[in-house]
């Protein structure tokens, strides 16, 4: 089967969960209600990300005992019904975990950038970027994290870095005010970082060992998750939560928009820059992932066509919530992106019995 | 004329193709029936005048008047005949140290008078070889070797006397150097090996001759110093050199193409040197060299772009000096790559993000140019690489001058005449001058290309274009290799070693070879 999963070494594998966990931390959607009792984003996200470590390993525990190479190995050793509603479950996690940053990015740049363009002709730029890197496989994507990590470190430390003057401590507050409301932001910044848990369990075949998946796996969570808090600490610092309710794209504005008085040279540019690239890479990983799993589900034996087919459908769904967030029909959106998404399966699942692997 | 008319001649003799064509062109117009000469048999002739006619009809004697054919009597006694090329073979050696000996030898002293005992006892020449293959005579001869062919023998002797004329070491053209050695390679193969050999004075440094698999005949040598380059590397560019089947190898490049990964792809994938130094350096690190008869290039794999963008000057500097050189270097190269579509990119999409002052600087120098900034971009940077190729093409004085003419006066005149504006005029001047701090040739041209394509996609997509593009250009990289070793090593995958691709490691007494290329062990 031509996977094009390769070989990725831990170093390689905890630069890719990194980049993935801070694209989907600072860029996936954050509903403005979230900020309406305080702005508790950044406990939320704290507990999340725990929460989705715990779940990582427990993952990697259950597959490493019943001796499964990865999630799509696990899923393959199920009854064939199951084991395809489940892969398009977590495969629909997946692809969702490419659309939301997708979605939140378009409109950021919609509003901030592309002023005049169409969101479509924005989309149909990505969409040869998206297919390309989700075709070439998991040990280029592996790689290629490892050459954007450091780059999207420095440009982040630089946009938070240059904000300082402007950040006051007085608009951390209020905390904490309903527990109830708090557990909801976990539980749903916990679907930012269980899609990168599931990204590491299908591509553990390609690594050197669960041991490995378990340390670099966990490492990378953990620093792209910190920061991803860092930057919703720096928001708080810098935007009152009543502020913040009303706000469109705040994280991006943050890590992306710097003060040009401030700044010798106008940094926000080349952060642009290197965030569009970070953007694109978090969501060809995503793409590839979903499309591995659904095609060692079905029996696929080229991954290249899934990949290219999720990636129309991704950008698709990008238009779609796109379209529905103006209108503000958020729920409605996710409804549509899933159904989006979905539609894809049965055609993965014919050509799945058309190209049967023997193997 | 039958009832159809004139009108019906006329379009006849208009459609007639019939007609004999006078003027002879070379055209394919019917199957060449196979005409593969009949095998030569392997075994040579004991008779002298069969040989004679033999080599002649091979060499086409009647038209190829190269061929010498001397015949003499070694000890007055013996009828033998020496065969070489003119021009090929040494004259003066072979009349000194072939022919003088043979003629003056006493062999009636001999007991038996086999090739073998000849060989030994007449001719004081240091190479030489008993042959019993035609082939490998006709081999010997067209490399300027003298082979003596003895009356009644079936063997004959292979005499080394190659003395033709070659260029003497002279100083590297492309791969200039402020602290290093001047030298470079020549033409001959044989020179070649010597100037590394001088320099890797080891018994395990092996320059084993192949054919390049061309039907010229041309020798290439394989250079690695055994015990230290990894054997699954040699195997491999053995396998490669040999699946080589062509008429004509006549470059270092036509092989390059022939054995690297990914011949579509624009950036090299194996390093071209013209300094023995730089080619030793690498030969004593595990990598493995390619050298043609009649290049003056080596060709060194695998090779990485750290590789690529190291110059020969790297160890000979202190290490901060060493680090400022790469990091310029790596300015350069940025400056080179991204410059200009940064500019378009901002210009065009992105004019928000320009203060005041800059934009209106860049209004009013464009304001009287009738050419849309894009285009404007492109075609002076199509310019500069006009300018380039012209000034390398032209020999000597004269290129420096072309490049000095098109580089100020038509510049000048082109902002002069509103066909360009000084701002993208300067952009483009800085990224053409980032362009040569890139120290391999290839490379470079790679990069004048690759920014175009970045224009482009800046032109189309602002900073969506250049981020995307770049971006798949970084996982393409990620996903060439170079004889097993991955192009971006050792960053990505991070593989141990001494030297950093920006920062210049610490050189170390007995230091381990990089992992990169699993290297055997050290020196």
């Amino acid at each position: 089967m031509n996977d094009r999963l390769g070989r990725f070494g831990p170093r390689e594998l905890f630069a890719v969960t990194a980049v993935c966990t801070l694209v989907l931390g600072c860029f996936s959607i954050r509903d403005p209600g979230s900020f309406r009792d305080g702005n508790v984003s950044y406990f939320a996200t704290v507990i999340a990300l725990l929460l989705s470590v715990l779940l990582l390993r427990l993952g990697i525990d259950a597959l490493k005992r019943g001796g499964f190479d990865g999630l799509g190995d696990r899923f393959r050793g199920l009854p064939k019904p199951i084991g395809i509603l489940l892969a398009a479950c977590s495969a629909l996690s997946m692809l969702l975990a490419a659309v939301l940053p997708g979605a939140c990015f378009l409109r950021a740049l919609t509003d901030f950038i592309y002023v005049e363009a169409t969101p479509a002709r924005i989309v149909l730029y990505c969409v040869p970027c998206l297919a390309i890197l989700a075709a070439l496989g998991m040990e280029t994507l592996a790689r290629t994290g490892r050459v954007l990590l450091p780059i999207t470190l420095v440009i982040l430390a630089v946009g938070l870095g240059s904000d300082v003057p402007l950040y006051r401590a007085y608009r951390l507050f209020p905390l904490l005010t309903d527990m109830r409301h708090l557990l909801f932001e976990s539980m749903q910044s916990l679907l930012r970082f269980l899609p990168v848990v599931l990204l590491l369990l299908v591509t553990a075949p390609g690594a050197q060992g669960w041991r490995y998946v378990q340390r670099a796996g966990t490492r990378g969570m953990l620093l792209g998750g910190a920061l991803t808090v860092l930057a919703e600490v720096c928001l708080a610092l810098s935007y009152r939560y009543t502020e913040l309710t009303t706000l469109s794209s705040p994280l991006y504005r943050l890590v992306v928009e710097i003060d040009a008085d401030n700044a010798a040279v106008r940094f926000d540019r080349i952060a642009l820059f290197a965030w569009t690239m970070a953007a694109l890479f978090g969501s060809g990983c995503m793409v590839y992932g979903a499309s591995l799993l659904l095609a060692k589900t079905c029996s696929v034996r080229d991954i290249r066509p899934v990949a290219v087919l999720l990636a129309a459908a991704a950008a698709t769904a990008v238009l779609l919530l796109r379209a529905l967030y103006d209108a503000g029909w958020q729920v409605a959106s996710l409804i549509g992106t899933a159904g989006a998404a979905l539609s894809v399966l049965p055609l993965s699942g014919l050509l799945g019995r058309r190209n049967r692997c023997e193997d | 004329m039958n009832g159809r008319g004139r009108g019906h001649t006329v379009r006849m003799n208009l459609f007639r193709f019939d007609e004999p064509y006078q003027i002879f062109e070379l055209l394919e117009t019917e199957p060449i029936p196979s005409q593969k000469p009949p095998k030569e048999p392997e075994e040579l002739d004991p008779s002298i005048e069969e040989m004679t006619a033999r080599l002649g009809k091979t060499f086409c004697i009647s038209e190829n008047t190269d061929l010498s054919l001397r015949r003499f009597r070694i000890g007055n006694r013996m009828e033998a005949m020496a065969a070489f090329l003119n021009g090929m073979a040494d004259a003066d050696r072979i009349g000194r140290f072939l022919l003088a000996p043979a003629q003056t030898a006493a062999i009636g002293d001999l007991a038996v008078r086999t090739p073998e005992a000849l060989q030994k006892a007449v001719f004081p020449l240091d190479e030489t070889a008993l042959c019993a293959s035609y082939s490998e005579a006709i081999a010997a001869i067209t490399e300027g070797r003298t082979a003596v062919f003895l009356a009644g023998e079936k063997t004959c002797l292979l005499f080394d006397t190659r003395g033709y004329v070659s260029r003497s070491v002279s100083e590297p053209v492309n791969e200039n150097v402020v602290l290093g050695a001047h030298e470079a390679f020549t033409e001959n193969l044989r020179t070649n090996i010597t100037l590394l050999r001088r320099i890797l004075r080891m018994p395990n440094f092996v320059a084993s001759f192949l054919p390049s698999g061309g039907k010229t005949g041309t020798n290439l040598a394989l250079l690695y110093v055994d015990g230290v380059t990894n054997p699954a590397l040699l195997r491999e560019v053995q396998k490669r050199l040999s699946a080589i089947d062509t008429d004509a190898v006549l470059s270092i490049g036509a092989i390059e193409q022939r054995i690297e990964d990914n011949p579509w792809l624009p950036l090299p994938q194996t390093l071209k040197s013209e300094r023995p130094d730089r080619v030793a350096a690498a030969l004593a690190s595990g990598k493995v060299a390619i050298l043609l008869e009649g290049s003056p290039i080596a060709c060194i794999l695998p090779a990485t772009l750290g590789l690529l963008f190291s110059s020969a000057e790297d160890a000979a500097v202190r290490r901060p000096v060493g680090t400022l050189l790469r990091v310029v270097r790596a300015i350069g190269a940025i400056v080179s790559i991204w410059m200009p579509a940064y500019f378009l990119a901002l210009t065009e999409h992105h004019a928000g993000q320009l203060t005041g002052e800059v934009l209106s600087v860049v209004l009013s120098s464009h304001v009287m140019v009738f050419l849309p900034l894009p285009v404007e971009m492109i075609f002076l940077l199509l310019v500069f690489q006009l300018v380039r190729e012209a000034g390398i093409r032209v020999p000597g004085v004269v290129g420096h001058a072309i490049g000095i003419i098109g580089g100020l006066l038509l510049g000048q005149a082109a902002v002069a005449a509103h066909l360009v504006s000084t701002v993208v005029l300067i952009i483009v001047a800085l990224s053409g001058l980032g362009n040569f701090t890139i120290p391999d040739y290839s490379t470079q041209i790679c990069v004048a290309y690759y920014r175009v394509a970045l224009c482009v996609a800046a032109t189309f997509a602002g900073f969506l274009g250049i981020g995307g593009l770049t971006l798949l250009t970084i996982a393409l990289l990620c996903s060439v290799k170079s004889f097993g070793v991955p192009m971006l090593a050792p960053f990505a995958p991070k593989t141990r070693s001494v030297r950093p691709l920006l920062v210049r490691g610490k050189l170390q007494n007995r230091a381990a070879p990089p992992d990169l290329w699993n290297a055997e062990g050290r020196l």
